[in-house]
C-alpha cells in the first residue's frame, strides 16, 4: 500500500503544483515509485511544469468514463524512470468529476505505486473536496504573506473535518532577507498561527522559475540549487528521517557584495 | 421495615431512598427533614433514586419532597422515571470542552460555558452564552455573556455582554493572559499575570 498525499493551500499561486513536481521526482530519486496526480480539472498546469504536455493521450476524465485503462492513462517522466504523471483533462470542469470514481482510481494507483501524490486546485469548491477525498495525509503549502496564511489556516480546518489527521507543512518562498528586515511573516509566527508540523522550508529561488518555465523538473535538472536540496530533505523527512529544519542565514552587506552571481 | 417510614440504601452505586407505602405522608416528609437535617454533607448535590414501592405521590406530595432536596442541592428520581426533580445536577453543567485550535471558517456556538485548548485564530468565531476559557491567544471573532479569560488578546472583534470591548483605549500591550468580565453592566479589565506568555503550540503528532 502507498501513501496518498494531498498537496493544497487555499490560495492560487503559493507553488502546489510546483511542489508536487519537485517532491515526486525527489521522492522518484530516493528509489520511490511516485505518480503524481493533476487534480486540476480545465486548468491543468503540472504536465506543462513537468515538461510531459505532447506526450499526453488519455487523462483522468477518460479512465473515470472508462475510456482507456488506469496505466494507458499514466505519463512516465522524461528522466526519472520510476515518476508517473496522471494528467487532468483541459475540456472539462470540475463538475464533471465524481468524486467516487476518483477514489477508485486512487486505491488502484496506491496498490501499485509508493505515493500517490494530489495536485489539489486552488480554493474550496468541488475541485479541491474530490482531491482531498481520496487522501490519507496532507501537506499544505504557504508562502510567508498574511493573505495565504490565512487561507492555509482555513483549509487546515477543513481538511481535519475530512478526517485527515496527518497534516504538514510546507512553507514556500521563504526569503530569509525579506524575513530579517520584517517585511515578510517570519517562520516561528507562521507556525504559531497554524499549529502544525513543519515539513520544510523552501528559500525563495529564481532557478524555480526559470525550470518551470522551461519545462523541466528543478530537482533533476538543477540538482545543487539550495531549493532542490531542501525538496531532497522534505522527501527524505517523508520517509521517515530525522532531519531538522535550517533556515538560512539572512545575507549581510558583505555577503551582497561577494556572492552577487 | 419497622415503623421507619423511610429507609435509605445503596444499590449498584446509587443511593436510593424507600418510602414506605403505608406510612402516612406526614410522617414520610418530617422524616426526610429529619435526614436531611442531620446527615447534610451526605446528601449535599448528590442524585437520589426514590422507590416508593407502589404508592402513587400526587404532584403536591412530589413538590413538597422536591422542595426538601432542592434547598441542598439534590436532585432525584421517582422510581426509575426519565424526569429529574430538584436542583440541577454538577456534571449536567453545560461545558464544552474543546481540544484544539479553532481555526479560520469554523464557528463555535454554544449555550453554556467553552474552554477552548488552543488559540482562536482570525476568521474564526466563537459564540458563548456564559464564560469562555482560552488556553491560548484569541485572535478571532468572539461573544461571550459573562467572562472571557485568554492567555492573549489580539480579537478581530470581542463582545462581551452585547458591548463591543475596543482594544484601542487598552494603554498596556495586550499580549497578557487576562480576564474581562461583565460586573454590574460594565466591562472590567483584569490583568491575571505579569509575565508575556507565548500562544501555544501543539506539538509533534498532538
Amino acid at each position: 500500500m502507498g501513501r496518498v498525499i494531498v498537496v493544497t493551500a487555499g490560495k492560487g499561486g503559493v507553488g502546489k503544483t510546483t511542489v508536487t513536481a519537485n517532491l515526486g521526482a525527489s521522492l522518484a530519486k530516493l528509489g520511490k515509485s511516485a505518480v503524481v496526480m493533476d487534480m486540476d480539472i480545465g486548468l491543468r498546469n503540472l504536465d506543462v511544469v513537468m515538461g510531459l504536455e505532447n506526450r499526453i493521450v488519455f487523462n483522468i476524465i477518460d479512465v473515470i468514463n472508462g475510456k482507456c485503462k488506469i496505466n494507458q492513462a499514466l505519463v512516465r517522466d522524461k528522466h526519472i524512470e520510476n515518476l508517473f504523471l496522471l494528467p487532468a483533462s483541459q475540456i472539462h470542469s470540475k463538475d464533471d468529476v465524481d468524486v467516487n470514481r476518483v477514489v477508485d482510481v486512487v486505491s488502484v494507483l496506491e496498490n501499485n505505486f509508493d505515493y500517490v501524490l494530489l495536485d489539489s486546485p486552488a480554493g474550496i469548491e468541488k475541485g479541491f473536496e474530490s482531491s482531498v477525498a481520496p487522501a490519507k495525509e496532507a501537506l499544505i503549502v504557504v508562502t510567508p504573506d498574511v493573505s495565504s496564511v490565512r487561507d492555509a489556516d482555513r483549509v487546515i480546518g477543513i481538511v481535519e473535518s475530512k478526517g485527515i489527521l496527518s497534516i504538514s507543512l510546507i512553507i514556500n518562498r521563504y526569503d530569509v532577507n525579506l524575513v530579517s528586515k520584517k517585511k515578510a511573516l517570519n517562520f516561528e509566527s507562521i507556525v504559531n498561527i497554524l499549529d502544525i508540523d513543519v515539513l520544510g522550508v523552501i528559500p525563495e529561488d529564481k532557478a524555480i522559475i526559470e525550470t518551470t518555465n522551461m519545462g523541466e523538473i528543478l530537482v533533476n535538472y538543477l540538482p545543487g540549487s539550495p531549493s532542490a536540496k531542501e525538496f531532497g530533505q522534505i522527501a527524505r523527512r517523508l520517509e521517515g528521517e530525522d532531519i531538522p529544519i535550517q533556515l538560512e542565514k539572512p545575507k549581510g552587506f558583505f555577503g551582497n557584495i561577494f556572492r552577487r552571481e | 421495615m419497622g415503623n421507619v417510614p423511610v429507609t435509605l440504601k445503596g444499590i449498584n452505586g446509587n443511593v436510593v431512598l424507600k418510602i414506605d407505602p403505608n406510612a402516612p405522608f406526614s410522617d414520610v416528609i418530617s422524616y426526610m427533614e429529619g435526614l436531611v437535617l442531620n446527615q447534610r454533607n451526605f446528601f449535599s448535590k448528590g442524585h437520589l433514586y426514590i422507590d416508593t414501592q407502589g404508592r402513587v405521590l400526587s404532584s403536591d406530595e412530589v413538590s413538597l419532597i422536591e422542595k426538601i432536596f432542592s434547598d441542598i442541592g439534590v436532585s432525584f428520581r421517582i422510581n426509575n422515571e426519565e424526569k429529574v426533580y430538584g436542583a440541577v445536577r454538577n456534571d449536567n453543567q453545560n461545558v464544552l470542552i474543546i481540544d484544539h485550535t479553532v481555526r479560520s471558517g469554523q464557528l463555535i456556538s454554544f449555550d453554556g460555558d467553552v474552554v477552548i485548548l488552543g488559540n482562536i485564530n482570525p476568521g474564526a468565531e466563537v459564540e458563548v452564552t456564559k464564560d469562555l476559557y482560552v488556553f491560548g491567544a484569541i485572535k478571532g471573532t468572539v461573544r461571550v455573556g459573562r467572562r472571557v479569560v485568554a492567555l492573549a488578546f489580539q480579537p478581530t472583534k470581542l463582545q462581551v455582554n452585547g458591548k463591543i470591548v475596543d482594544f484601542q483605549n487598552v494603554n498596556d500591550r495586550s499580549r497578557k493572559p487576562r480576564m474581562i468580565e461583565v460586573i454590574n453592566d460594565t466591562i472590567s479589565f483584569k490583568t491575571l499575570d505579569e509575565r508575556e506568555p507565548k500562544s501555544v503550540r501543539r506539538g509533534k503528532n498532538g
